[in-house]
């Protein structure tokens, strides 16, 4: 139980934290949700009325022109009757379509039946259905009997006397089924008409009911929106008076609700604004004055600050000066270091040159050397093959002593000869003339050895001088060789010295270079400087000038911090606007 | 009486029906004012032979689409003869007596 309260209460309390718009649609949503459950039940109501009615209004409609249809083919069977009563001949043809307009007419009177829902239509079809199935299908059969078996005057007989009036019966039947129908089509229709009025009315209704409520909730939110803001008006006026001691009641977190909160909050601040201006309008007096104090030193530490600024400025310009003569001399030393470099390649370039020749010398050398020791080789070799041919000439000798020998001896056989052949006599006369050539042939091979040994001995003598000059050639070939290589030792020795002496030449271009790269930095620096210091004086100049306005701020400052008048006229001095501002806040109450 | 010279004009029926022994030939009597039945299956071009039995004349039609036919008045004891040409469901009645009714199924 207990539960359930609280429950209550938290439901109405947010509830009442809604928004107005909430609120107002949570309102209008309830009343247009009643409304269309009224509305729509009404509509359910009538429409299942109006659609019963007019079902009903339909079907006796229908069952009347039933009826008189069904009225139409009972006089067109009563015609086709009658023509067969004249001319039985007919009943052929026209039997058949008397038996198709009797089953339509019975059709028809089934659907009557059918389509009848009222006690007093179910009784007249039932009535008719009676008649026709138990007095006029029995009276309209024999007459066909009648005729057809050619009894016409029994047949006519029975037709006017006993069919005709029972059909007339049921035409009275029919007729009044017909306008029963009708009557009963007028009361639904009057039926229709009197649900739709009535879900009219019902509409009507409650739309006005819903139109009252909607007005009174309007109405109860504008009236608490209205309180709400006449308050807050009033405390407005009371604020625009300087009254900051009120405040408006704050209920609910609506609109309302927020909007006094608000103002709450906006007054609440204005208190304090108004508190913490009193107090510091009082300390802008004291302050004022200090700030004046602190103008007038100010402006005599501006001026001072303005002569040493001009000083500045003057140093500036002169370093300025001597920072552009510098440059001049830097660059004057770079296009020297430039020369330098110049020399220095060229320099380079003819040590290059000059070890290129001397290194062809010392190829030259190197090549004497190699022709000297093939000369040397092959005067060793030549040396070798005069030993040889001087022993083959002593060998030479040799053998020519050994001619010589043979040659004496033949010399003496062929003597030998020469007297065994005289002692012979006649006989011994032709062996005597072959002693005599042999003999002969003897003195010449010794005289011809006797010049082979002269010659050997000549050749000997020539060989032996050829080999001394061949020993003294070798000693001279050796001596040059050793000659050549000291050259070539002397030769690679100056080779070194000049590619050392060119390997420096380089390094020194090289760094020549580097220093060119460092004056050209230095230059730039140099010209950096100068442009520093050219920037540096017109600063300083700049500041000289601003150091004039500050000067000229600090003594409208002193001015404006000091009480009474300044330069004879009148001004909102800070002491003047302090004193002003303590009397509006004089009128506020907080 | 008629019963005794039913096989007769059943007879003369047959004769006047043509000389077609192959198609098959049905007979229906009328009797109590009461077709002898209800349904018939019957094949294609025969013929059925309507007999009246009763005291009282009959008239039996068939208004069925394409299979339309009219005996006219048919006396206590005689008969007339139809040949259905076309297949379908003839609805027979009589026009003298309207609760008459069977119905012919040409296959």
């Amino acid at each position: 139980m207990a539960h359930d309260a609280t429950f209550s209460v938290k439901a109405a309390d947010r509830l009442r934290d809604l928004p107005l718009v909430a609120k107002l649609s949570l309102t209008m949503a309830a009343l247009l949700l009643s409304l269309a459950g009224v509305i729509g039940m009404t509509m359910v109501s009538t429409r299942a009325s109006i659609a019963r009615h007019t079902r009903e209004l339909v079907d006796a409609r229908r069952v009347k022109e039933m009826a008189i249809l069904s009225l139409a083919l009972l006089r067109s069977q009563d015609d086709m009757s009658k023509a067969m009563l004249l001319d039985p001949a007919r009943m052929d043809s026209l039997g058949v379509a008397k038996v198709e307009a009797f089953d339509q007419a019975t059709a028809l009177l089934k659907r009557m039946d059918s389509l009848s829902t009222s006690a007093d239509l179910r009784r007249l079809t039932n009535n008719m259905r009676q008649v026709d199935e138990q007095q006029l299908r029995a009276m309209d059969t024999r007459i066909l009997e009648l005729t057809a078996v050619g009894d016409a005057r029994a047949a006519t007989r029975l037709y006017f006397e006993e069919y005709e009036p029972v059909r007339a019966q049921y035409e009275a039947l029919v007729g009044q089924l017909g306008d029963v129908a009708e009557a009963h089509a007028e009361e639904a229709a009057r039926r229709v008409a009197s649900a739709n009025r009535r879900a009219l009315v019902y509409i009507s209704i409650a739309l006005v009911i819903g139109v009252i409520v909607v007005s009174m909730a309007l109405y109860g939110v504008a009236q608490k929106m209205g309180t709400k803001l006449r308050e807050a008006v009033d405390l407005m006026d009371m604020v625009a008076r300087g009254n900051l001691t009120r405040a408006v009641e704050v209920d609910g977190h609506d609109e309302t609700g927020r909007m006094a909160a608000s103002v709450n909050a906006m007054v609440r601040d204005l208190r304090r604004m108004i508190g913490e201006i009193k107090s510091t309008s009082t300390r802008l007096v004291t302050s004022s004055g200090e700030i004046s104090n602190a103008a007038d030193e100010s402006s005599s530490a501006v001026v001072t600050l303005g002569e040493a600024i001009d000083q500045i400025s003057a140093g500036a310009q002169e370093q300025a000066t001597v920072t552009n003569e510098t440059v001049g001399v830097v660059k004057q030393m770079a296009a020297s270091i430039e020369a330098v470099v110049q020399q220095a390649a060229e320099m380079a370039k003819a040590g290059n040159h000059t070890v290129h020749v001397a290194r062809r010398g010392s190829e030259t050398v190197r090549s004497a050397i190699q022709g000297l020791e093939s000369t040397r080789t092959t005067v060793l070799e030549a040396a070798a093959r005069v030993k040889e041919l001087a022993e083959h000439s002593a060998r030479i000798g040799d053998i020519n002593k050994t001619v010589s020998s043979i040659a004496d001896q033949c010399n003496l056989l062929a003597l030998n000869a020469s007297i065994e052949a005289a002692r012979a006599g006649e006989h011994g006369a032709a062996f005597r003339i072959v002693a005599e050539e042999i003999r002969d042939l003897a003195n010449e091979s010794m005289a011809s050895s006797g010049r082979i040994g002269q010659l050997v001995a000549a050749v000997q003598a020539g060989m032996a001088d050829v080999i001394e000059a061949m020993r003294v050639g070798t000693t001279n070939a050796d001596e040059g060789a050793q000659q050549a290589r000291a050259a070539e030792e002397s030769l690679d020795e100056i080779l070194r010295t000049l590619e050392g002496t060119n390997g420096e030449l380089q390094r020194i271009a090289e760094h020549a270079h580097l220093v060119t790269d460092d004056v050209g930095r230095v230059a730039s620096m140099v010209e950096s400087v100068a442009a520093v210091a050219q920037q540096s004086a017109a600063s300083a100049e700049e500041m000289s000038a601003q150091s004039v306005q500050v000067a000229e701020a600090i003594t409208r400052i002193a001015r404006i911090s000091s009480s009474g008048e300044v330069g004879g006229e009148r001004e909102e001095t800070l002491p003047v606007m302090a004193r002003k501002l303590d009397r509006l806040i004089a009128g506020f109450e907080v | 009486m008629n019963r005794l010279f039913a096989p007769i004009l059943l007879a003369l029926v047959f004769v006047a029906a043509g000389s077609n022994v192959s198609e098959a030939q049905q007979v229906v009597t009328a009797d109590g004012k009461q077709f002898s039945t209800t349904e018939m299956r019957i094949s294609y071009q025969d013929t059925v032979v309507f007999m009246n039995y009763d005291a009282v004349p009959h008239q039996v039609f068939s208004s069925s689409n394409g299979l339309r036919f009219n005996l006219k008045r048919l006396l206590p004891g005689s008969g007339g003869a139809v040949r259905f040409a076309k297949r379908g469901v003839a609805e027979v009645r009589c026009a003298i007596h309207r609760d008459m009714r069977m119905k012919i199924i040409v296959e």
